[in-house]
């Protein structure tokens, strides 16, 4: 055991270190980080505007008279608050492209308003146009993510390579002239390159392909986003996420980065879901939402039925966990059940910590594959208390009713192994006494 | 004294934090202001502060942190202070910690 975490010390924890401080990762984890206030406003205003139940197939009572009012309610508000998911979601795009080149620019020490208005430039040039010239709004919503990524990526590099080496740099330093002026003359020819960069890249597909990089990214994409909403694909992804948390590693490692992914599995579900299709109907299981509110109940490792068994224990420090955690638990955040038991590095934990999540998995991807649960339509944010969420991300009372059922399951696959570890424990606790 | 808390979103550390203030406090130091925070926003901006700890879902970044802050406290909350929320011991090691430097 102890050898174990000496090598973890020594190799995993750098290693992790670095892929956490990659600046492309870093920036595009915290440019998601960013923008969810919107998607969670845009895709909320869109469940608001869309009463899940047809109000006349019901028969008359509470039911009948909550989704009547909810539907002529909705028909009122449809236009100012559909305008709120209209742009939030179907542009989204845009600010993702702003986003990257804000985040990467810091990484750079680059510094200025200049640089996510760079980006998005850049994006605008590779996704506003169609093959043919022509303007497009096509791809600003979730199929246009990997270009604004990859658009806002070449530009910056461009601009910090130029910046870096002073290539085109204009000083007017110490003329008297006003610093802002100083600045968007510094960067003005460097600003110039890097967009005929991006405008030579834009030709330069269309030529190739005859089709411009969205729609390129949109069929090279598919087999990944294939892969990544298959079972086996969440299945690996999860048995990753939970092998590495019990090593220590958090979990934004590796989630930051599939956040791309999942919003752009979120975002085609929620327009078929606007185009009339209902939630067992859309295309993909695997989104954001499904990860935080089906798989990671309580938190990374589905904790939140480990702290009910906790609060059953007879060791002092297990029950104390067990209380410090239970409110966290809520919200999804549970580092101090995660530290405190501990189930980090823990053998006799390792199986429940990473089985919970992998049984919640199974079981939630089945309901949603034969369309016994709906599918995710929504961002609750990953800090909603997951029945709730459940319900808000699905507008499935079904699955408010899985997850509670899921909460109950995880107790269960903990209580043994807590059980024998609370024992262990207790007796340790009781000779440390005499 | 100034603390700056980091951990992997600033959340988690955001439970020590009420602890080690009221833990201060009653060793009668009411001048305490512990700031938690996320490690990416941190490394932004280390800023002025006294003490700089790190929860033990970070304890990597010591190395690079100490370096920028070689004149500084740096110190790693171990993973059972931090689960127990032990801010008893936290501050202890503090305590310690400055009268070494």
């Amino acid at each position: 055991m102890k050898k174990l975490s000496e090598i973890l010390e020594k190799k995993l924890l750098p290693m992790a270190n670095k892929f956490s401080k990659q600046r492309h990762l870093k920036a595009i984890s915290n440019s998601f980080l960013s923008i969810v206030p919107f998607l969670t406003i845009g895709s909320l205003a869109l469940v608001l505007i869309s009463p899940p139940v047809d109000y006349t197939t019901l028969e008359p009572g509470f039911m009948y008279s909550f989704f009547q009012a909810w539907t002529i309610f909705a028909e009122q508000i449809a236009t100012p608050i559909g305008s709120i998911y209209t742009i939030c979601m179907e542009f989204m795009s845009i600010f993702v492209a702003a986003a990257i080149g804000y985040f990467l620019a810091q990484e750079y020490k680059m510094k200025g308003f200049l640089p996510p208005v760079l980006s998005t430039v850049a994006f605008l040039i590779l996704a506003g146009l169609g093959a043919d010239g022509s303007k497009t709004f096509d791809y600003f919503g979730g199929t246009g993510l990997f270009t604004a990524i990859i658009g806002s990526i070449i530009a910056i590099e461009i601009l910090h390579f130029l910046f870096k080496r002073k290539v085109g740099y204009i000083s007017l330093e110490g003329q008297g002239v006003p610093e802002a002026l100083t600045q968007a003359f510094a960067l003005l020819i460097p600003t110039a390159i890097t967009l005929i960069g991006i405008g030579l890249l834009h030709w330069g597909i269309v030529s190739l392909t005859g089709d411009t990089l969205p729609a390129l990214m949109t069929v090279l994409l598919s087999p990944v986003l294939s892969a990544t909403d298959s079972l086996p694909g969440v299945f690996l992804l999860a048995f990753l996420v939970m092998t590495f948390w019990w090593f220590g590693i958090h979990d934004s490692c590796i989630t930051g980065p599939m956040t791309a992914f999942w919003t752009i599995a979120l975002t085609a579900n929620i327009a078929a879901f606007n185009n009339g299709a209902a939630t067992t109907a859309v295309p993909y299981i695997v989104t954001d939402p499904y990860w935080f509110m089906f798989l990671m109940i309580g938190g990374s490792g589905a904790t939140f039925g480990l702290c009910i068994v906790l609060l059953t224990c007879k060791s002092k420090q297990l029950k104390t966990v067990g209380k410090l955690g239970i409110v966290p638990a809520f919200f999804n955040i549970n580092e101090p059940v995660i530290f405190g038991v501990p189930l980090m590095l823990n053998p006799m934990m390792y199986i429940p910590f990473v089985g919970a999540v992998l049984v919640n998995c199974v079981i939630s991807y089945s309901a949603m594959y034969f369309g016994l649960v709906g599918r995710t339509i929504a961002q609750p944010g990953w800090n909603m208390f997951c029945p709730i969420g459940a319900l808000l991300s699905t507008l499935d009372i079904k699955a408010m009713l899985l997850i509670v059922g899921l909460i109950v399951l995880d107790a269960l696959i903990y209580f043994p192994f807590i059980k024998v570890y609370d024992k262990q424990k207790y007796e340790e606790e009781m000779a440390s006494v005499k | 004294m100034k603390i700056l808390l980091m951990c992997y979103g600033g959340l988690s550390t955001g439970l020590m934090k009420v602890r080690l203030e009221e833990e201060a406090k009653k060793y009668g130091v009411e001048d305490i202001e512990v700031v938690a925070t996320a490690l990416a926003e941190a490394e932004n901006d280390f800023g002025d502060y006294d003490v700089y700890l790190l929860g033990p879902q970070v304890r990597y970044a010591y190395d690079d942190i100490k370096a920028k802050l070689a004149d500084r406290l740096v110190l790693t909350i171990s993973a059972s202070d931090f689960g127990l929320m032990r801010a008893d011991n936290v501050w202890q090691e503090i305590v310690k910690g400055l009268d070494r430097t």
